[in-house]
């Protein structure tokens, strides 16, 4: 080889080290492994902003329900007002355990003597099912988070071995011609990391915050059926 | 439609505009690599003493002004050029010199030629013996026709002038001289090249017809010893060369050994022994040190001066005693070996130490 020629070759190279520079040069492999990992980012990018907002709108949404709950309505509007319209967090809780009430007393026959367990499973099956929506997709982040470096490192790995077999065939191993390679090798990795590290951080804030929803939905559930058990306890009494 | 779907899940268009802006960026940013700076290479510094300065200039100190191209002085030029590999430079092969007067004779042309070829020319060690036993006219005159056969490569066509001589050796010459490849087209320029060399060739006869003359060294030593010597023993070097430059004589002086330099600094405490006692109740940590300048013979060139000094009035008492004595012991009998290294010791300090000189 001659070098005037490898001088070029590494010139061209160090003029080819913009990001689609190094991604066009890229092996097969190593160019599936970054486009996978960018679409990975996108999708958890994705779900990222999808979750933000929805856990304000929920968290919104609660605050409002409460409000309105505890400032002395009757409930009988309040269900009225509600049962048209899709609801979600508590204000699903209360409507599922309302509606369960109202069959309860409005039947042929007065279901009343297990109501209080009824209203309970309602409620549990309710919660159970808030806490599905809030928390779906969220494991997606998590593999996501865990799993891109592995996948960018496979890519960097990949990229390494086709660096090293070429300088094996070429006989040079002047850092100039090595270098390239390798760049375009590390950025597999690079944007595996750019991809998770987002992730790992969101899942774990939005975990946080999908348990604090949770609680706070069990907690309202056990108060208002305290509440309704109050009330059927009265109803039986008179 | 688009409108509800983004009010719903806004997450994916925002995500890919995001990406978008982020590669749009990174195509900005990463668009050129900035090469290193290029390391400026460290420059090694040595520190060298005086004496170091000393045997790197050589020169002479009385000059004025220094040489661009300082080289010893050398007042007429040798005969024999002994070459001596450089420092650093692997030794390589010297042809051994001449052992008998006539491959000298055969040589004679060849040193005014400047670069002597290394590869010594193998046929003429061979042709010489043949005229040895009979010295006639005739082969002298074919010496001095083989002598100028190095010069042949001279190219200048010349008319031939003699050409009975040229005709002559032809039976004699071709034989040894088989590896040269252009020995018949040349014979004119032959005949001419012993016409230009007459001068020289007249003492070559002369000593080729007396070859069993004994060569007695004690005569050459006799013969030089007839003779006073030269107040300066002209230097010899490859080529002569009177002008000095600024710097020491020198130059390239050789340097005591510190085996050597213990010995002549015993031989100088001694001679003081002799002259010195110190004070009495002097006190043994004080030890004056006496710098003397010495002249080659021994003698003193300067007074002699304290190399350290002391405020307390003791000390200044033995240092005192101290240089007296060395005044008075001067001139010091520096032996003939020591000589050659005068540059080492013409400045000379003594420490004098009272506990050795007691008793």
């Amino acid at each position: 080889m001659d070098p005037a020629e490898v001088t070029q070759g590494a010139l061209q190279a160090v003029n080819e080290v913009s990001l689609w520079g190094l991604f066009w040069q890229a092996h097969f492999v190593v160019k599936l492994v970054m486009l996978g990992l960018l679409g990975a980012s996108i999708w958890s990018w994705a779900i990222i902003v999808d979750k933000t907002l929805l856990f304000m709108r929920t968290k919104r949404q609660m605050d409002r329900f409460e409000e309105v709950f505890w400032s002395g309505q009757s409930l009988e509007d309040l269900y009225r007002s509600l049962a048209n319209r899709p609801v979600s967090g508590m204000g699903a809780l209360f409507v599922a355990a309302m509606r369960e009430w109202k069959r309860s007393f409005e039947g042929s026959g007065r279901a009343v003597a297990s109501l209080a367990q009824r209203i309970d499973k309602v409620l549990d099956v309710s919660i159970q099912r808030e806490v599905e929506r809030l928390e779906s997709k969220l494991l997606v982040l998590a593999t996501i988070g865990s799993a891109s470096p592995f996948i960018g490192l496979f890519g960097t790995v990949w990229g390494i071995m086709t660096s090293f077999r070429s300088i094996a065939a070429s006989k040079n191993t002047s850092l100039a011609v090595v270098a390239p390679g390798i760049a375009e090798a590390l950025f597999a990795t690079a944007i595996g990391l750019f991809a998770a590290i987002p992730a790992v951080i969101a899942y774990n804030r939005l975990q946080a915050e999908a348990a604090k929803a949770q609680g706070r939905l069990e907690g309202f559930a056990d108060e208002f059926s305290a509440i309704l058990s109050r009330q059927i306890d009265e109803r039986a009494a008179a | 439609m688009a409108l509800r779907f983004f009010r719903q899940q806004p997450g994916l268009i925002v995500s890919g505009v995001g990406h978008a802006a982020v590669l749009v960026a990174g195509l900005v940013a990463f668009s050129t690599a900035t090469p290193f700076a290029d390391q400026q290479e460290a420059i090694a510094v040595d520190v060298i003493s005086e004496s170091d300065l000393r045997e790197l200039t050589r020169g002479t100190p009385t000059e004025k002004q220094v040489a661009e191209n300082p080289r010893p002085v050398v007042d007429k030029q040798s005969e024999k050029v002994e070459e001596q590999p450089k420092p650093g430079e692997a030794p390589r092969d010297v042809p051994a010199p001449p052992s008998r007067p006539q491959t000298a004779e055969t040589e004679q042309p060849e040193t005014p030629k400047p670069p002597p070829p290394p590869p010594p020319p193998p046929p003429q060690q061979v042709t010489p013996p043949k005229p040895q036993p009979a010295p006639t006219a005739e082969t002298a005159e074919k010496q001095a026709e083989e002598k100028p056969e190095p010069a042949r490569t001279e190219p200048a066509p010349q008319p031939p002038k003699r050409p009975e001589i040229a005709d002559k050796p032809p039976e004699r010459q071709p034989e040894p001289r088989k590896p040269e490849p252009k020995p018949e087209p040349k014979r004119e320029d032959l005949a001419k090249l012993i016409e230009n060399t007459k001068p020289q060739e007249r003492p070559a006869p002369a000593r080729s017809q007396e070859p069993d003359r004994k060569f007695s060294p004690n005569d050459i030593r006799k013969l030089l010893e007839s003779k006073d010597k030269p107040q300066n023993a002209a230097a010899t070097g490859q080529e002569v060369n009177r002008t000095a430059s600024l710097g020491t004589r020198t130059g390239n002086a050789a340097r005591l050994s510190p085996a050597d330099a213990d010995i002549l600094g015993g031989i100088v405490r001694e001679q003081l022994a002799q002259c010195w006692s110190p004070p009495p109740g002097a006190n043994p940590a004080v030890k004056p040190i006496v710098r003397m300048s010495l002249n080659p013979d021994g003698s003193l060139r300067a007074t002699p001066t304290l190399a350290n000094a002391s405020g307390e009035a003791a000390f200044r008492s033995v240092a005192d005693s101290a240089l007296r004595a060395v005044r008075r012991c001067a001139p010091f009998r520096i032996p003939e070996r020591f000589q050659p290294f005068y540059a080492d010791w013409q400045e000379w300090n003594v420490i004098l130490d009272p506990s050795e000189f007691l008793g």
